[in-house]
């Protein structure tokens, strides 16, 4: 039987809400560490590590500087190792989440490192240990600011998941590109675009509520 | 209040026992320019004191308490608590020392993300005590601060005083035996600076707890201090019992801190003295008399103004009771011939009367 157009739109969206969700969950929890570790390895952190804090941070600006497209390829290799695979949403995957690991930990980074240096000296004058500090002064305080990165983090998740059609993805980018634009189906273009706002403007109005509920400034 | 259980009962007998010990304390900053934030620094604090550390901004008062809770590291000398030398304590040491002294700031330092219950609660939650114990001694330390109805409260909802009773109750938590206060009423109005003030005195008479504040107001020492130590330029200037640096200030620097609440010339009596007599000695002279609170134990007797003069008149100023000795300064006039008395000269020569000008006629 063939498959029905509707068939195809509910596929596309499986698939991108799967690339998406995944790749999120990696990207946003990797980020997370990643962004901790730069913060406190600093000179003058929690635990300096000044030589180790420049080679992750020279790290994490290499990959922040190659394009998606690019990276998608280039991280062929990569992703055989880990998913056994180049092709299918698991293969994007991979991609998908290493692009978005370094931006992700750069916007905590910063909300880390606003973090007010007094409540940081309180904390050790209270007792605190560093780990705890870590937990309850440095993400404690910087949440509305990390749910408010993850929804930025998530947003641009979408946009790159389009072009994981390269590497046989699908999802609705894939559609959008092989139907909208190489079959010259415009409605199924424009389908798709509003489908991905309406996915954007969800995810940005719950990340939104979200970080309104947990700032308490 | 339910009287909290002490963890480290403090024997009465050594209520006047050395506390915290500076010993040679130097610590420099360095780098580009290298500072020396304090230059051998000795003194001690004793149980139970209430002892202020004064100094204009950059004196070094920052640096020095927070040596006592190696928040700051010494570069060279020590500080001792119990005689226990806390430089050399390993990292588990340090924060079991310093759960034994609690901390209040000037700008509060609360986490914005937590409840003032969560606030308070965070150091024991941290310590790894049990839930119900927490909740407990949250209560007792909320109904103590009067703040019984904010539990709930994020910080952001409070008033200064408020937030700072909070940081107080966050402080004590840990029953600690030393309570450091970094400028701790700066930032709030006069009354509410009070009230905190009232505060740290019930605690310190309730827990015998020794509280070390730092402060750059002197009306903060007179309040509730019985030592004080004067820092300047990263150096102790003057030390001793609050009522004697008050009412013999040395140092500059101490008098440049006491001048907001000393008692000088008005701008309109110095614009019409002259600061030569009219040859007959008529017209009127201009004194400042000084109590240092040394003989006056029982206030000031109106009889030693009078025996200046029977025509004295009081112009501006006043006296503080501080632990007990009255002091300050009174300006008088008296008419100018008591230059002439020889006890007048006496105690001109004494140094407690000082002669501010002449004025040729009633001013």
């Amino acid at each position: 039987m063939p498959l029905t157009m509707f068939d195809r739109y509910l596929r596309a969206l499986n698939e991108t809400l799967l690339m998406v969700g995944i790749s999120s969950v990696i990207a946003i929890s990797c980020g997370l560490l990643l962004a901790v570790t730069l913060v406190v390895t600093v000179p003058g952190g929690l635990y300096p590590r000044p030589k180790f804090n420049k080679i992750l941070s020279i790290i994490v600006n290499m990959f922040r500087s190659v394009p998606f497209i690019i990276l998608l390829v280039a991280l062929i290799p990569v992703t055989r190792f880990l998913v056994g695979t180049t092709l299918g949403t698991w293969a994007a995957i991979v991609p998908l989440s290493i692009n978005l690991i370094p931006f992700y930990a750069r916007i905590v980074q910063v909300s880390l490192l606003e973090v007010d240096k007094g409540l940081i000296e309180a904390a050790f004058a209270m007792g605190l240990k560093r780990h705890h500090i870590i937990w309850h002064v440095l993400l404690g305080e910087s949440l509305p600011a990390i749910i408010g990165g993850m929804t930025v983090c998530v947003v641009v998740m979408i946009s790159a998941s389009a072009m994981a059609g390269a590497v046989g993805a699908g999802g609705l980018g894939d559609l959008a590109i092989r139907y909208g634009y190489d079959r010259y189906e415009t409605k199924v273009l424009f389908d798709i675009i509003i489908i991905l706002i309406v996915m954007v403007t969800i995810v940005q109005l719950t990340g939104e509520k979200l970080a309104r509920l947990t700032d308490h400034r | 209040m339910r009287e909290p259980s002490r963890a480290h009962p403090v024997p009465l007998a050594e209520s006047s026992s050395v506390h915290i010990r500076f010993d040679h304390l130097h610590k420099k900053y360095s780098g580009y320019n290298e500072v020396a934030a304090l230059k051998d620094i000795s003194f001690e604090v004793h149980r139970s004191d209430i002892f202020g550390i004064i100094g204009r901004s950059g004196a070094g008062k920052s640096t020095l308490i927070r040596c006592i809770n190696m928040l700051e590291k010494p570069s060279a000398g020590g500080v001792y608590i119990d005689d226990n030398d806390v430089g050399l304590l390993d990292e588990n040491e340090l924060v079991a020392q310093r759960r034994r002294i609690g901390m209040i700031f000037q700008h509060f330092n609360l986490l914005a993300a937590k409840t003032v219950r969560d606030n308070i609660g965070l150091p024991l939650k941290a310590a790894g005590a049990p839930k119900a114990f927490i909740r407990e001694r949250v209560n007792d330390l909320l109904e103590m601060v009067n703040l019984a109805n904010k539990a709930d409260v994020y910080p952001a909802n409070l008033s200064g005083g408020q937030k700072q009773r909070v940081g107080i109750a966050r402080a004590l938590v840990h029953n600690p035996e030393i309570l450091l206060c970094d400028e701790a009423t700066s930032a709030l109005d006069p009354e509410t600076t009070l009230s905190i003030l009232d505060l740290l005195r019930k605690i310190n008479e309730k827990l015998k707890i020794t509280i070390v504040l730092i402060t750059h107001d002197m009306s903060v020492i007179r309040n509730i201090c019985n030592k004080v130590v004067v820092l300047d330029h990263g150096e102790i200037v003057e030390q001793g019992d609050v009522w004697s640096v008050f009412g013999n200030p040395q140092a500059d620097a101490t008098k440049a801190l006491l001048s907001p609440i000393r008692h000088d010339i008005p701008d309109d009596l110095k614009q019409n003295l002259a600061h030569e007599i009219s040859p007959d000695s008529s017209g009127r002279i201009f004194l400042n008399l000084t109590f240092s609170g040394e003989e006056q134990e029982e206030g000031v007797p109106l009889a030693t103004l009078l025996s200046i003069s029977p025509d004295i008149r009081l112009l501006h100023g006043g006296l503080d009771r501080i632990q007990g000795h009255s002091q300050g300064n009174l300006l008088v006039s008296a008419p100018a011939s008591v230059l002439n008395s020889p006890v007048f000269q006496y105690r001109l020569s004494t140094q407690s009367i000082k002669v501010l000008g002449y004025a040729p006629d009633d001013v």
